[in-house]
């Protein structure tokens, strides 16, 4: 019953808060492209997909007018827990940033 | 391990194998109106969400006084909104799959 309401939960969110997803690209490419709704579907996703897989290469992807991202080795380094106060190291890893276009920058504050 | 940049005309060329039928100019075309749709809903406050490659949300940053380091003046920064991106949990672990990680 529990779980039953935090799922009706979720999906209203899911409803209310109108967030891009990728289905919104799907249709986006539907109404522009004209082709079966099963090719947008594969057209999307590679798009993301051949951005993934210069991730995992560790290559800087650049998308004009919107931003750039770029994949940056962390070192290891001493955290804490803010809540326990314990202290632990956290791995050293690979991290994805973003830094938005000039563009993007202005428009978000028109 | 040296540095490729990858660009939109990348994305065009590794799609086009896939899709022989569409022209050249049309899918360059319509992924410039993917990222179009995508900063378009960021400007009107929309987040993103993308499963596999993660968020994009923005944030109002409040006013606040600066300093500049070199002549210790103080400035006024305005409001200003800013983009805050998160990694999917996903694509944190497809790039240090060669590292063992802790969550």
């Amino acid at each position: 019953m529990v779980i039953l309401l935090i799922k009706l939960k979720t999906i209203l969110l899911i409803i209310m808060s109108n967030n891009v997803t990728r289905q919104d690209l799907y249709d986006l490419t539907y109404k522009e492209l004209g082709i079966s709704k099963n090719e947008c579907i594969k057209f999307v996703d590679l798009v993301f997909e051949s951005i993934l897989k210069n991730f995992e290469e560790g290559n800087k992807v650049k998308v004009s007018l919107f931003g750039s991202f770029d994949v940056k080795d962390k070192k290891a380094r001493i955290g804490r827990n803010p809540k326990t106060k314990e202290e632990k190291e956290i791995s050293s890893r690979r991290v994805v940033t973003f830094k938005p276009s000039k563009f993007l920058s202005k428009k978000i504050n028109k | 391990m040296s540095k490729k940049t990858f660009v939109k005309s990348d994305i065009v060329k590794d799609l086009q194998g896939h899709f022989q039928k569409i022209p050249n100019n049309n899918v360059e075309h319509i992924i410039e109106s993917i990222f179009k749709y995508l900063s378009n809903a960021l400007s009107e406050g929309r987040n993103i969400e993308i499963r596999g490659l993660g968020t994009f949300k923005v944030k109002k940053m409040p006013a606040r006084n600066a300093r500049n380091p070199k002549t210790g003046e103080t400035i006024q920064i305005e409001e200003k909104n800013k983009v805050k991106w998160k990694s999917s949990k996903l694509l944190n672990y497809r790039i240090n799959k060669d590292k063992k990680i802790e969550e």
